[in-house]
């Protein structure tokens, strides 16, 4: 408990660092968010009162305490660009793609773990060795490159879905789903490709060790021995990795986004920093980091709860 | 009960098979002591994993008889040989560090042959395992019911191995170099517990080891293996006093005398 306790403390902090990294860049890059809305030919006294207007004189920390008080009390400020709040923003496109990399978490998960512990228990088959073939192809391919494969042979060619024909939730949740499965499959299938040789490699690694020959001597079958002893510990390594990933989708998907015209943050992130919007590219930057770090925390708690030798005392 | 004849166990990993047991025989009755000397790859270890029935059946080619109570274990269908692994013939390993799972609770592997081999209440699995965790003379068997193997001592652990091995009170039990992991104290802590076990419920026991003198300490009989081949067998007392192979010469030799280096 005092761990999860310490644990929060220190994901808050993390946050709170971090949000302030993506305030600072932002006064520190070039590029000034008066002129990108007005333009180049804009006279100077404009600027400066446009720069007033949105509070761009002021020095930096008090800048950033104002922002960081407003964005916990759910205010993350007003775009620059647009005049309406970031929050309202957001709120259409945040679930879209919270929704694409849930989806490709599930998915990876449903068809790696199988797919690695078949690999491992039929090790030496052809099954094994089909799946160690395609799991290096599969695993070469980046995402975005997926993504343009699937739409080629699953819209195009077997017209399973019409590329670029998006649907919104709104309209039909149904169409909505299974339009996003295929983006889904593309973030997905590289990643479970490396998942399965992990998973495989982590169970044959410790199906040689000494407690598995202690636990056959009990008279387990196979099968026990696989379910009750190695694979917990084979997953172990596995969390690790799924934790990297689940992080690493959440950014994988803001570029599927672009390849499968899905109306989630991705595309909204790239013309924000065109812009110069702060307010948009700081909500969204400092709302992935808060759920990378999230998930970090839930990858440490899921250790103390699989793996006794992590638990401290107290 | 035990009888193995003619068991030959061939590697075949290598590009030539390699002979690691050769012609091995071994005759076991209820409640006896054996002894298997030898060095590292002697074959000992391999002899005592076939009679578990634990070796595997890659890269090896096993021939000859091992007749437990009427049962083929080296050609018995697998279900066959699960019926008896953990109920009749259980086994102690080398490593009590690694020889446990480290995810699993202490009482959840003493009790483990019971789960599988009758349909005991938990409760009841439960008070047996305490028993079986007192018996083995380990303190506040409660307490470490509850524990992770990474909790205990090295000395403990084979305590709760030997525990776990005896719960379902086998005919034999094959402890593989039981206390070479272990300090000296704690190794003859061990041999006392065994003979303890072997008193108390007849328990036949195959004890392996490289240690002549522990050995000689527990054992009414004993085999010596040399690369495969047993190279003497008997009364513990007699290879002793009187070993008629050169091997065998060769090992008592090389047990280091206390009293002699006083003495000099």
């Amino acid at each position: 408990m005092k761990y999860i306790i310490r644990k929060t403390a220190s994901m808050a902090v993390t946050v709170l660092i971090v949000s302030f990294l993506v305030f600072l860049a932002f006064s520190v890059i070039p590029g000034d968010p008066a002129v990108a809305k007005l333009g180049t030919s804009a006279t100077p006294e404009k600027l400066v009162k446009l720069r007033e207007e949105l509070g761009l004189n002021r020095p930096l920390p008090v800048r950033y305490f104002e922002w960081i008080k407003s964005f916990l009390f759910g205010d993350m400020g007003t775009s620059y660009s647009y005049g309406v709040s970031v929050r309202s923003m957001l709120a259409g496109k945040l679930p879209i793609t919270f929704c694409l990399t849930g989806m490709s978490f599930v998915l990876i998960i449903v068809i790696s773990i199988p797919l690695g512990i078949s690999a491992a228990k039929y090790e030496d088959t052809l099954f094994s060795k089909i799946t160690d073939v395609l799991n290096q192809a599969v695993m070469a391919v980046p995402a975005f490159f997926t993504g343009i494969l699937i739409t080629y042979a699953a819209g195009l060619v077997l017209h399973l879905f019409t590329p670029g024909g998006y649907v919104s939730y709104r309209e039909s949740m149904g169409g909505f789903l299974y339009y996003m499965l295929f983006p889904a499959l593309a973030i997905a299938l590289p990643k479970t490709a490396m998942n399965v040789r992990l998973l495989k490699s982590s169970v044959l690694k410790e199906a040689k060790l000494d407690y598995v020959r202690t636990a056959y001597s009990r008279g387990n079958s196979t099968n026990d021995v696989l379910y009750k002893h190695v694979l917990k510990n084979a997953l172990i390594p596995v969390i690790t990795f799924l934790g990297m990933t689940l992080s690493d989708i959440v950014a994988g998907s803001l570029i599927i986004e672009q390849v499968f015209s899905i109306p989630g943050i991705g595309r909204m992130l790239i013309t924000s920093i065109g812009n110069r919007d702060y307010p948009v590219v700081g909500a969204i930057i400092t709302i992935v980091a808060f759920i990378v770090i999230f998930i970090n925390y839930i990858v440490d708690i899921l250790y103390q709860v699989i793996d006794p030798r992590t638990r401290r005392q107290g | 009960m035990l009888d193995v004849t003619d068991l030959n166990i061939e590697f075949h990993d290598h590009l030539t098979p390699e002979t690691v047991v050769n012609d091995f025989d071994l005759h076991m009755d209820y409640g006896e002591i054996v002894g298997l000397v030898g060095e590292s790859g002697s074959g000992k270890t391999m002899s005592a994993l076939a009679i578990a029935g634990l070796l595997s059946r890659k890269n090896m080619k096993k021939r000859g008889r091992i007749e437990f109570e009427g049962t083929d274990i080296l050609n018995c269908p697998r279900n066959e040989l699960r019926s008896l692994q953990g109920k009749d013939i259980s086994m102690v390993f080398q490593e009590p560090m690694n020889s446990l799972d480290p995810l699993k609770k202490i009482g959840y592997q003493v009790e483990e042959s019971l789960k599988i081999h009758t349909d005991m209440s938990a409760k009841n699995r439960k008070r047996l395992a305490l028993r079986a965790l007192s018996e083995v003379e380990l303190p506040d068997p409660k307490g470490i019911y509850e524990l992770y193997p990474h909790e205990l001592s090295g000395g403990m652990r084979q305590r709760v191995m030997i525990a776990a091995a005896i719960i379902s009170k086998p005919k034999l039990l094959i402890c593989d170099e039981p206390t070479t992991a272990l300090d000296v104290t704690i190794q003859a802590q061990i041999l006392e517990l065994l003979k303890k076990i072997n008193k108390r419920y007849n328990t036949a026991i195959l004890f392996i080891s490289h240690d002549l003198s522990l050995v000689r300490k527990l054992c009414k009989r004993v085999l010596v293996m040399y690369r495969g081949n047993v190279v003497e067998s008997g009364e513990a007392e007699q290879v002793f006093s009187h070993p008629e192979a050169e091997y065998t010469r060769l090992l008592i030799a090389a047990i280091p005398k206390f009293e002699k280096l006083r003495k000099d």
